[in-house]
């Protein structure tokens, strides 16, 4: 209950992020993910993802907040438990930035904060077991590298080839997405 | 159908490019969203929707092109205690819209325009039904309004119902409040 609370007082904070010039990037990409120590309990598919990116003034410091969501159409089974699942993955992500190189068009950044994930979908079930759902939440660490490009003024894409994510019951989350800026 | 399908994806394409390529006011939130995914209405389901909007004014700010992205997640077929489904739904937009009323504060905007569909679904394995999964990419029509009201300097947009139509008899209607950021 109190992740649901801090996930949804997440969301309300990031919609109250209006300060300053706006940098929002919207993009697609890949992500995989492992639910525990167990190399089959994991599961791949597309990312989408929205980024809300501001740097300071005169610093190298600056902040983001991204809202991401994972759609898991990759199956990882094993022999012992050959069912499917599908999910979605919603994460909520703010974090601090540090700018590792910044020249006129390009910027490099990494950047590290908390995240709040919810998993939702559905598992198989057969004679013996019933059809489940999924509802779980996790928390946790997330890190990774950004890199900006302008290519003309009103054109900005944004690589972030590798964001990682460490949660509670050893939860771990790759992604690799391309952004545009709206 | 009076547009193909080729016709309406060019047209978002394009309304997309339109869109991506100028400047205009963004929008992010959510909201409460059903959906009928059968001719027969069979499946009638209800979760929530997240979206990004971004709107460009043209000629006169009396016009505006409207470029959406949504992602829908049906909670109530999620949940059910038998046979549970699984859909999620992406939407792409690009719709032209026009400012019905139009005061410093508050305005209502009419929105109508073609739509991109992609329907994932999964329908779990249960007793001695084998499970099924379905992906589809369909062409739609996305109309509806919205309320733009400013607070305290920070524009909101309420959208009280937005409808979506599609083939196979696939409607989905969207209630959803926005904040630009």
């Amino acid at each position: 209950m109190f992740l649901r609370i801090l996930f949804i007082g997440g969301l309300v904070s990031l919609m109250f992020v209006n300060h300053g010039q706006a940098q929002v990037f919207f993009g697609a990409g890949y992500t995989h993910v492992k639910f525990s120590d167990r190399e089959t309990d994991a599961s791949g598919g597309l990312a989408i993802a929205t980024h809300y990116y501001h740097q300071l003034e005169d610093s190298k410091l600056g902040w983001q907040v991204a809202v991401n969501v994972g759609m898991m159409y990759e199956q990882f089974q094993d022999e012992a438990f050959p069912y499917q699942s599908y999910f979605s993955d919603l994460d909520i992500i703010p974090s601090l930035t540090y700018s590792v190189f910044n020249k006129k068009k390009m910027n490099l950044y990494v950047f590290a904060g908390p995240f709040l994930s919810w998993t939702v979908g559905v598992r198989d079930g057969n004679m013996d077991y019933l059809s489940s759902y999924i509802d779980e939440w996790r928390g946790g660490i997330d890190v990774g590298v950004g890199f900006d490009y302008t290519l003309f003024d009103k054109l900005q894409i944004k690589v972030m080839p590798f964001t990682f994510q460490y949660g509670n019951n050893n939860y771990q989350q790759y992604s690799s997405v391309l952004y545009i800026r709206l | 159908m009076m547009f193909g399908v080729q016709v309406k994806l060019l047209l978002i394409v394009v309304l997309l490019t339109v869109s991506f390529s100028s400047f205009g006011q963004l929008w992010f939130g959510g909201g409460y969203t059903e959906a009928y995914f059968s001719e027969d209405r069979s499946e009638d389901l209800n979760g929530f929707t997240i979206g990004l909007t971004k709107s460009i004014p043209i000629k006169n700010e009396k016009f505006l092109v409207e470029s959406s992205f949504n992602y829908s997640l049906f909670m109530s077929g999620i949940k059910r205690e038998l046979f549970p489904v699984y859909h999620n739904v992406l939407s792409l937009s690009g719709s032209l819209g026009y400012r019905l009323i139009r005061l410093k504060k508050f305005e209502i905007v009419g929105l109508v325009g073609p739509s991109l569909i992609w329907d994932q679904k999964f329908q779990a394995s249960e007793l001695t039904f084998d499970s099924q999964n379905s992906s589809r990419l369909k062409a739609g029509v996305v109309l509806g309004f919205a309320v733009n009201i400013q607070v305290k300097g920070v524009w909101f947009k309420f959208v009280p119902v937005s409808c979506q139509w599609s083939s196979n008899g696939y409607r989905q209607g969207v209630m959803a409040l926005y904040i630009s950021i």
